[in-house]
């Protein structure tokens, strides 16, 4: 075996000591390298930012543990965009792991001045996906009598006048639910003022595509990218941009990994030892 | 390094799953499990605490409403019971029949008609052109009939070639959004490890 036929002698443990150093590298000495807007965050942004005083946006906290990293960021840009434009905030958790993040978030935003009935509320966790989406559409005082705190909604300021998806301008599910583009497109579609949006985890973004250039789905931020094309625009710029350089170094070590990998398998004289590999894999 | 306790259980505990590394080892074996526990344990304390606000405290409060649902919810445990097993079926019919009638609400609106309406563009971009021809190519490689000789044998081979190669282009960008997911993660670890836990990371 040559030096090249060595590439498949190499462990999980060599891998991972690659990828790691070349993730820490731009951590501990950042390069810089420009984060272009796209098209999707900055309409998201504009729909945020023409919203009028008053106007109800609906945050919905429905992603799973694994994918914090990436959505934490998007709710927390999100809620305080919105309420910097006056834009009352109506949030709820309809995955049971998105409830700790939905309740810091809020403490967050109520640590900076938001008041809580009068700029924000928080309904708590709402099981039942589309059956729960659809009912607080068509009726949510009925559907979600009272917030997290037991109050009924009739007496917060900002939901005792919200009764149907008619009264919300924009709603937007932070979501790592690889069904959830399917069904609130079905539920919001009957809907045709309300404008929705969505951000998720990047794996997410190949199931939000097809209904961007529809409108079906207005703008979405697409996972950690996303989140920090947002914070750029909002001028706050937080974790997600300090991870942007890292982010660019791990796919590019991916894809030296692939180019020398089909290299090595393509050029090694022993070609038994890359099948027999290939077949230890599989 | 820090003196935040949460910080070095926390790092602790990663460095422990990423020793499988190494080789499978007591640790990780410990750490797994205690995730799995911890992960039950939570969504069952959560299920209880949404019975309790969804369910008991609203039929406590007067509301006769919530009965219906937790009746429901009941009878999918009478599976249990052989005599009288079969009630478990009025609550699944039920949940699957609601849940098809709400599909069907909007899956003609927006994810047929408005979907139809979106591929149909003016060909006058490539980005337009390529649409266009890949959907009406992926359907025609999914329309099946019989093998007989006939006018369009030609170009149906064709746009099944075509097809294959759409679908094949979709998948990896699919896969690369899955790969793509787990390097947050991974740099959300390293962030931990290296600028929580012993602060080699500036701004940590």
């Amino acid at each position: 075996m040559n030096d090249i036929g060595k590439i498949f002698r190499w462990n999980r443990l060599t891998i991972y000591a690659i990828i790691t150093l070349a993730i820490l590298f731009p951590l501990v000495r950042p390069i810089g390298i420009p984060i272009p807007i796209g098209e999707s965050a900055r309409t998201f942004y504009e729909l945020v930012d023409n919203m009028k005083p008053g106007d109800i946006i609906w945050v919905d906290s429905a992603f799973s543990l694994s994918a914090a990293v990436e959505c934490v960021p998007q709710l927390e840009a999100i809620s305080q965009h919105a309420l910097k434009k006056g834009a009352k905030v109506i949030m709820l958790a309809m995955s049971p792991d998105g409830q700790p993040f939905a309740e810091r978030a809020l403490a967050a935003l109520i640590e900076q001045g938001a008041v809580y009935g009068e700029d924000i509320v928080y309904l708590g966790f709402v099981p039942g996906e589309e059956p729960a989406i659809a009912a607080m559409m068509s009726d949510l005082h009925r559907a979600v009598p009272r917030d997290y705190r037991g109050t009924p909604l009739t007496d917060i300021p900002i939901t005792k006048n919200v009764r149907t998806g008619n009264d919300i301008a924009i709603v937007v599910p932070v979501t790592s639910n690889a069904t959830a583009p399917d069904f609130w497109t079905r539920q919001i579609a009957p809907y045709p003022n309300t404008v929705l949006t969505m951000a998720s985890q990047a794996s997410l973004w190949p199931r939000i595509q097809p209904y961007l250039p529809t409108g079906q789905i207005a703008a979405a931020l697409n996972g950690a990218r996303g989140a920090a094309e947002y914070e750029l625009m909002i001028g706050k710029p937080s974790i997600a941009v300090a991870s942007m350089d890292a982010t660019s170094i791990a796919y590019l070590t991916f894809v030296l990994f692939i180019i020398v990998g089909n290299l090595a398998h393509w050029l090694a004289p022993d070609k038994k030892v890359a099948a027999k590999k290939d077949g230890d894999k599989s | 390094m820090t003196s935040n306790v949460t910080i070095w259980i926390t790092a602790l505990l990663t460095l422990a799953v990423y020793s499988f590394l190494i080789k499978d080892n007591r640790a990780f074996r410990l750490v797994e499990k205690f995730f799995v526990g911890l992960g039950a344990g939570y969504f069952a304390a959560m299920g209880v605490r949404n019975i309790i606000q969804i369910g008991i405290r609203p039929i406590m409060e007067g509301q006769l409403l919530p009965l219906i649902p937790f009746i429901l919810g009941l009878m999918a445990y009478t599976r249990f019971i052989k005599p009288i097993a079969w009630m478990t079926k009025i609550p699944i019919a039920l949940i699957v029949s609601i849940g098809a009638a709400l599909t069907l609400r909007g899956s003609v609106q927006a994810q047929l008609l408005n979907q139809a309406r979106g591929s149909m563009l003016p060909w006058t971009t490539a980005n337009n052109i390529i649409i266009a021809l890949g959907t009406a190519a992926v359907l025609s490689y999914f329309y099946f009939k019989a093998r007989s000789p006939g006018p369009f044998d030609g170009v149906m081979t064709l746009s099944s070639k075509v097809a294959r190669i759409i679908m094949m282009v979709a998948f990896g960008i699919g896969y690369t959004g899955v790969l793509g997911a787990n390097i947050p993660r991974t740099i959300g670890q390293i962030q931990l490890i290296f600028g929580k836990w012993i602060h080699l990371i500036p701004g940590f």
